[in-house]
């Protein structure tokens, strides 16, 4: 019998905004190499655990141990749409800052290329597609060399037509051995993407048996 | 026209060039300044301090013609370069603390009311004075066309300390702005980068302003960044752009407010030609992208 590796562990951890807790302590693990999603009510507290997770806000209580890099697709209207950037720049912000633009653009340009984006290298960021944007905003995740990819609402702002190719997108990291943990409403392609589904409810977070609809 | 154009270059050369050198030096570092505030959706704030500066002076000049009036009586004479600074650097950093109390979605209103307090002030305490007759040189003429050499040195001082630190920062700053959480995750520290860049505006306002005049700074700093940031494909293209459009704009107004037979006010051309430039290369640049 192997033991599975986790690859994001909270110990106690207590989610929330200023004093107020939005979790009650969380004690479990992440499997490494699978998509977690993570649903629940509007306002349930599902983007602050998740930017918790990975550091982004500092815990209540308690504390988070990850093994692996870290990348994060925020929601695409959370970027300042008045900076002027393509989509090549974006991948390459991927890359660690002392890094020479040289080998940063190499790295972007390889990452654009397996998303099959690299035809809209050089193309403004905000005059992409939504789909293109959450596809380049993936791509970075890879050239950033994450193993551990957070995703808030992937599909929030993508057209129909599109949904369908962010998914793959997703489907092809957990191939490439990262884990996801992604926050999602979009229970229809629960079953499809996800390998675990964790619902936060009441503060507490469990993970949801299948066949179970609430 | 070819003759009267090297006659004021001649004219350049002989009496205006410490003016005109402090005038490229700021239209080098102010897009790259500018760049920083407008992608940080903080044009405003760019709008309010260099006018804070100005009205800074406009203190410093009352406030030494009372000293120096209760002391002395009969003719006043104009404060030195130190204390127009002193008062440019209080009324820019008061004035920044009071603008950065508050909620940061509503900096840009704060400013704009700062702008208009700023000016309103600028012009009531230079009246209030013995120095109106400089006031009226400062609205007819500006101040481009009487930077001397130590105001010319202090300028380009200014200018590259500001451009090394913004060369050394330009890449935190650029992640910073466009994504914050990336910036931390990279070890960035985005509201620290912000605050910097506020400070050291404010800073080379302070110091510049009393010596080529607040519009020349708010022109140069606001008018490329804002009208290219929609006609540029890529970020690393946006400063180079900017830069080169303040510095052909300067250029051209500087020979236009020298050339006899136009003689036009530095300050409004400055202005007027910045504007079109600016509007001219926004057009070409977003040609280019199409194509």
């Amino acid at each position: 019998m192997t033991a599975t590796v986790a690859a994001l562990r909270f110990d106690g951890l207590v989610a929330g905004h200023g004093r107020r807790a939005l979790t009650s302590p969380l004690t479990l693990e992440f499997e490494s190499g699978l998509v977690h999603a993570l649903i629940g009510r509007n306002g349930s507290g599902k983007t602050t655990l998740l930017r918790t997770a990975i550091g982004l806000h500092d815990p209540l209580a308690g504390k988070v141990t990850s093994v692996h890099p870290v990348s994060y697709v925020p929601q695409l209207t959370d970027f300042e749409a008045s900076v002027p950037v393509s989509a090549l720049e974006v991948v390459a912000m991927g890359r660690p800052l002392d890094e020479r633009w040289s080998v940063r653009r190499r790295r972007a340009r390889e990452s654009l290329a397996s998303i099959g984006l690299e035809t809209e290298a050089t193309r403004r960021f905000f005059e992409l597609s939504g789909g293109q944007r959450q596809r380049v905003l993936l791509a970075r995740a890879l050239c950033a060399d994450a193993r551990l990819l957070a995703l808030d609402e992937p599909t929030s702002g993508v057209d129909i037509d599109a949904v369908e190719l962010v998914w793959t997108a997703i489907r092809d990291l957990k191939r490439r051995e990262c884990t996801v943990l992604m926050v999602t409403h979009d229970l229809l392609v629960l079953p499809h993407v996800a390998d675990r589904t964790w619902v936060l409810d009441e503060r507490e977070l469990r993970l949801r048996e299948d066949g179970d609809v609430t | 026209m070819i003759e009267d154009l090297q006659n004021a270059i001649e004219l350049i050369r002989e009496f205006f060039l410490d003016g005109f050198l402090a005038l490229l030096a700021v239209a080098v570092v102010g897009p790259i300044l500018g760049s920083a505030l407008v992608v940080r959706r903080m044009p405003l704030l760019a709008l309010a301090v260099p006018q804070l500066a100005a009205c800074g002076q406009a203190a410093a000049f009352c406030w030494f013609a009372l000293f120096y009036a209760l002391r002395q009586g009969g003719v006043v004479e104009e404060p030195g370069p130190a204390v127009q600074l002193l008062g440019s650097v209080a009324s820019v950093f008061a004035g920044m603390l009071l603008l950065m109390l508050g909620s940061s979605r509503t900096l840009g209103a704060r400013a704009a009311i700062a702008f208009l307090f700023a000016v309103a002030l600028r012009d009531v305490l230079f009246l209030a004075t013995p120095y109106d007759k400089v006031f009226e040189d400062l609205v007819h003429r500006g101040r481009l066309l009487t930077v001397d050499t130590s105001g010319r040195n202090t300028v380009l001082a200014a200018s590259v300390v500001v451009a090394l630190v913004f060369l050394v920062t330009l890449r935190r700053n650029q992640v910073a702005a466009f994504d914050p959480d990336q910036a931390r995750l990279l070890g960035a520290k985005p509201r620290v980068h912000t605050l910097a860049t506020m400070l050291l505006f404010g800073l080379y306002c302070a110091v510049v302003v009393p010596i080529v005049d607040a519009t020349v700074v708010l022109v140069l700093t606001l008018v490329p960044p804002i009208a290219l940031r929609t006609a540029v494909p890529t970020l690393a293209s946006y400063v180079p752009w900017c830069i080169t459009t303040s510095l052909v704009g300067a250029m051209i107004a500087f020979v236009l407010a020298c050339t006899e037979g136009i003689d036009w006010p530095p300050g409004p051309t400055l202005t007027i030609v910045v504007t079109a430039i600016s509007l001219t290369f926004a057009i070409v640049a977003k040609c280019m992208r199409r194509h």
